[in-house]
């Protein structure tokens, strides 16, 4: 039985040519002028309880729709959404008390209290009993470092350490699903660490299945085991990472410093994919090239340098899914 | 269940009012000057009234009752549901997302979170200028006009909540609805302080039919000052109050929910 089930989702957004004021938006909204963007566009996916997913795209994609929809927040315009048993827009408060969510670009505590606070006022939201609440709140603050600065308003908190309080808060109440979207924009090195570490154990240890939003692919291959790629509101790679890597991962990049900068270079079988002054990247297809033929060429028309070949990065073949799509 | 809704509100309401603390001068000016300004603008009523003695066949002390039932409701509405004023940066900044995440109804929720202390201040100032109207208008003081007082106060607040809500709501709509709230509210405060009578047939319409402000002060008036004026309407609306604030609750909160259902929140 998945855990979430979404069936042929779409969400259409109508945009009215934007007028100013009051009556400019009423009477836009009365004209209806508007275009249609199809944000979500006949998505399908289930996942198992205890999956640790990464759903990845380039900006505007609709990752952050998607799971405004799974969350409850906004209503589908089409299509089957099933988390739990439940349809979360129309069995809204049940859903809610079951997941977590955490928006890395807005935080949900309250601004201006200290951090113990909000995680006070959420025990009540929630209906938290007192011996879980003080059960977790230990656990996530051991785990997690917030002792320091549990009594801190929120708003002097760093951003690492307000992620970290917005994680526990969206995990004080034992939720079965967590929902993260961009949990780890604007942090640096450590504190994304710090949070991919806690998102596996809290996967693991409790069971709670993670569906994490990122643009830092280093947060899907560190964290996550399946990898569902969002490309213009449609699903266009579904499976494990290892999978993407070898059907996708054909390509090899050689990086060639060159002895000086040519004007053109044309080499065949193979994709200049950047050239910064005399260094370039070529990318070329294993099966169809050999890296040997490929130099071949090169040494045969150009004068080099230096070159390394180099494995393909996941980086790298999620780039050039989003620019040039699955083939 | 309701229990547990109080002890949500009172806590969500606080922290709140903790987090405003820390601007306790303004906060106290603020109090300050709406005292001040209530007290002026009933001063400027009076003095206008001693000049004419009566409007359409109203004594002053009616009129003055008028004002401090139509002042009452209007500013224990404002305790209930003033965290509307503002509702469409709700909208704008899309922080409606974070409030239909919690697993309480999103009303409640708005109400509830962003009480301000000064409109108590308000509402002080107003019971005791109903508690002085009261006494010149000359009514007796009896267990059924007590009873009646206090159902026409509590069905005015509703009434008058409604309205704020319904022109909040268009918000999920248009995006902006500041503009609106205030005007709406600011016209339906001035249409309780004097009897409809003065106003032409379509607006007294207006005011029974579709803004039914009229069942705040005006009708429920009628009863408590005796003064049997319906201009051709049905006698029973001066114990309609009840039965508006019902339907009018009904109604807006049908429309809340539809306009949720259209919530669009931001991209990003
Ligand atoms: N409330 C809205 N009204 C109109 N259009 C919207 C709205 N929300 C999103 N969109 C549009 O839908 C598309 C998908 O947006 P979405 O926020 O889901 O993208 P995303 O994948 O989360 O992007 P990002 O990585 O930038 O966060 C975009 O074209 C966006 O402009
Ligand atoms: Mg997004």
């Amino acid at each position: 039985m998945p855990i979430i089930t979404v069936e042929h989702l779409s969400k259409h957004f109508k945009v009215y040519r934007r007028r100013t004021g009051f009556w400019g938006n009423l009477s836009s909204t009365v004209s209806r002028k508007h275009d249609i963007i199809k944000a979500v566009d006949d998505v399908n996916f289930s996942l198992e309880r205890g999956e640790l997913v990464g759903y990845i795209g380039a900006n505007g994609a609709g990752k952050s729709t998607t799971i405004k929809m799974l969350t409850g927040i906004l209503v589908p315009t089409s299509g089957h959404i099933d988390v739990m048993g439940l349809t979360p827009y129309r069995q809204r408060k049940e859903n809610t008390r079951r997941i977590g969510v955490v928006f890395g670009q807005r935080t949900q505590l309250w601004w201006d209290l200290p951090v113990i606070d909000s995680f006070e006022l959420l025990k009540h939201i929630y209906e938290i009993p007192q011996n879980l609440y003080k059960q977790n709140l230990e656990f996530f603050s051991e785990m997690l470092q917030l002792q320091p600065f549990l009594s801190t308003p929120v708003r002097r908190l760093s951003l690492g350490q307000r992620m970290r309080c917005d994680l526990t808060a969206a995990l004080l109440h034992n939720p079965e699903i967590l929902y993260l979207d961009e949990p780890t924009i604007g942090l640096d090195v450590v504190a994304k660490e710090q949070v991919r570490q806690f998102l596996r154990q809290v996967n693991a240890e409790r069971q709670v299945t993670v569906i994490l939003t990122t643009h830092d692919l280093n947060d899907v291959e560190k964290v996550c085991q399946r990898l569902i790629i969002i490309d213009n509101g449609k699903i266009i790679y579904d499976g494990g990472i290892d999978d993407l890597k070898k059907r996708y991962g054909k390509t090899r990049m050689l990086i060639v410093d060159l002895a000086q900068a040519y004007s053109d270079i044309q080499l065949e079988g193979v994709d200049l994919t950047r050239r910064d002054g005399n260094r370039i990247w070529l990318a070329f297809d294993r099966d169809t090239i050999s890296a040997s033929e490929v130099i071949a060429q090169l040494t045969a028309r150009y004068e080099i340098q230096d070159l390394t070949i180099s494995e393909p990065e996941i980086e790298e073949i999620v780039r050039r899914i989003y620019e040039l799509g699955v083939h | 269940m309701v229990r547990r809704y109080i002890k949500l509100y009172f806590l969500l309401a606080g922290a709140y009012v903790r987090s405003r603390l820390q601007y306790r001068l303004s906060f106290g000016l603020m109090c300050f000057g709406i005292v001040i300004s209530e007290i002026c603008l009933l001063g400027l009523l009076g003095a206008l009234l001693a000049k004419f003695r009566t409007v359409n066949g109203w004594t002053w002390a009616e009129v003055v009752f008028l004002y401090g039932l139509g002042n009452l409701a209007y500013s224990f509405m404002r305790i209930l549901g003033s965290q509307l004023d503002d509702f469409d940066r709700y909208i704008i900044r899309g922080e409606l997302d974070g409030v239909l995440i919690k697993p309480v109804p999103p009303l409640f929720y708005i109400l509830a979170n962003r009480v301000e202390l000064i409109h108590v201040s308000r509402a002080l100032t107003s019971v005791a200028i109903f508690v002085v109207a009261f006494h010149l208008s000359g009514i007796r003081w009896t267990l059924d006009v007590a009873l009646f007082t206090l159902t026409t106060i509590l069905s005015g607040t509703l009434i008058m909540f409604t309205l704020m809500l319904i022109s909040a709501t268009v918000a999920l709509w248009t995006t902006k609805s500041g503009k609106l709230t205030d005007l709406l509210i600011s016209a339906t405060k001035e249409a309780t302080a004097f009897p409809i009578s003065i106003y032409p047939l379509a607006v007294r319409l207006l005011l029974t039919f579709v803004l039914p402000v009229a069942f705040v002060t005006y009708y429920p008036a009628q009863q408590l000052l005796q003064k049997g004026e319906f201009l051709g309407m049905p006698e029973l609306f001066q114990f309609g109050a009840p039965v508006v604030a019902l339907v009018m609750l009904c109604v807006s909160y049908l429309f809340w929910c539809s306009g949720l259902r259209r919530y669009h929140s931001t991209g990003s």
